[in-house]
């Protein structure tokens, strides 16, 4: 399966960009795995500090307006104490991944920041849908990185899609066809498929590539991840954070409503949460820049 | 408290979700932009040159009462009152008032679930039909995303989305 985006796929049109996705942020699995063996925020801040870069971003976000410090914020303890373990690791996570997701995608109609935006809605959306779902806190913090992940896959689809556009995709906004059944009559296999191929090669825990996988297929896995990340991203595309072409052009399979529990009301709820943080969520968007 | 925004000193007044404006200086429009199952709702009375837009999310505020109360500019049936009395405070008349719509797409599956689009047209029609007031044009539907802009000098409104020409209501 790994040779389908290396030779098989025809949406491997720009290999240059392949093998840009398929470097992994290494910052982003020592602390998952740091997270999933023993979440103890020293150890996570001692992870941080070897990476120059991600520590200033993260002292310039404790130091910013949003968090408004009593006094400056010079250390990352003092900025974990300041705005919160969980804050600092979503950061952390916002900030390793952004530079590949960060990008306009012409094929699927997406202008700059579109697919970042939608990435980090949907990831806003699949933390609380877990937390409202009572998942454990792992389950949770997996849920927001595959939520931030899911599209990756589009990242080279594009590819394809930009130099061949397809008109049925394109004509997506007229007849109602399913944006993944287009992707796999073209291109021999879809974004969601794609997307964890690429993440194979980070070497994330398997959980996050299988719910990638199926995260518009939920019922070809028993984790409740790809659920959860399923309707995070209906919850995204429905508020008007889908973007492109393909906007709405997918379809919500039930299986995830039975998997997670969920019922109208709460997804009312998720909407509505979602609209409140949305100063939040643009903050978190804004890291990119 | 609610999100309302009178004539700004830019000429382009943006709306948010859960967000209404209103204007009555002609050199200005107003857009709200990436509508999912979000509805736009644009009023305007060409005799006073007072529009308005109100960008809602949920068709019925009894679902969440507390944000309600927060915000009642979320819902189709606390907002869609509120849009017409600030519109009716700036001097616009109900008998003049042209009323167009966009918005309301659907994702497909599970659709009793979710169809939250069709729930938002369908709370407007009621509460538009109780008050005898007509939608003079609409483009609500589908799978598509759009962006809403009316003109207050010509009461125009017109609708783009990624791919597709623009059109007017």
């Amino acid at each position: 399966m790994r040779e389908t985006i290396n030779q098989g796929s025809r949406s491997n049109a720009n290999p240059k960009l392949t093998e840009q996705l398929k470097s992994s942020p290494a910052i982003l699995n020592q602390i998952l795995e740091k997270y999933r063996n023993d979440p103890d925020i020293d150890e996570v801040i001692e992870i941080i500090r070897l990476d120059a870069e991600i520590t200033t971003r993260i002292l310039e976000i404790a130091n910013s307006a949003a968090f408004s410090p009593g006094s400056p914020v010079t250390s990352l303890k003092s900025a974990v104490s300041n705005i919160g373990s969980n804050e600092i690791i979503r950061n952390v996570i916002c900030l390793a991944v952004s530079g590949k997701l960060d990008r306009p995608l012409s094929g699927y109609g997406m202008e700059d920041h579109d697919l970042w935006r939608h990435s980090v809605y949907t990831a806003y959306a699949a933390e609380r849908l877990g937390q409202i779902c009572s998942m454990d806190d792992e389950t949770v913090q997996t849920a927001f990185t595959v939520g931030l992940l899911h599209d990756i896959g589009k990242v080279l689809t594009n590819e394809y899609l930009k130099r061949h556009p397809v008109s049925p995709l394109i004509s997506v906004t007229k007849d109602g066809a399913d944006v993944i059944q287009i992707e796999r009559n073209n291109l021999f296999m879809d974004h969601a498929q794609t997307g964890a191929e690429i993440i194979r090669y980070w070497n994330l825990p398997e959980i996050i590539t299988d719910a990638i996988r199926y995260h518009h297929a939920p019922g070809n896995t028993q984790s409740p991840i790809a659920s959860i990340v399923h309707l995070a991203d209906a919850a995204a595309h429905i508020s008007g954070h889908g973007y492109g072409f393909s906007a709405m052009a997918s379809h919500i399979d039930q299986v995830a409503w039975e998997r997670t529990g969920f019922n109208s009301e709460m997804f009312y709820l998720l909407l509505m949460e979602l609209q409140i943080m949305e100063s939040e969520i643009e903050r978190m968007m804004g890291l990119a820049r | 408290m609610m999100n309302v925004v009178r004539c700004s000193s830019e000429n382009r007044i943006v709306v948010g979700i859960g967000e209404m404006a209103l204007c009555d200086e002609e050199n200005r429009e107003i857009v709200t932009f990436s509508l999912g199952s979000c509805l736009g709702i644009s009023i305007y009375d060409p005799v006073m040159k007072v529009g308005g837009m109100l960008h809602v999310l949920l068709p019925d505020s009894t679902i969440q009462k507390d944000r309600a109360a927060v915000n009642p500019l979320m819902f189709v049936d606390t907002g869609v009152p509120r849009l017409f009395r600030a519109a009716y405070s700036m001097g616009a008349v109900k008998e003049n008032i042209i009323v167009k719509v966009a918005g309301g797409a659907d994702m497909r599956g599970a659709r009793n679930i979710f169809n939250i689009g069709e729930r938002n047209f369908q709370s407007l029609q009621n509460i538009l039909r109780r008050n005898n007031v007509n939608i003079h044009k609409q483009e609500v539907g589908g799978s598509i995303s759009r962006t809403m802009n009316l003109n207050i000098a010509t009461g125009k409104v017109s609708i783009n989305s990624p791919g597709m020409q623009n059109r007017f209501l």
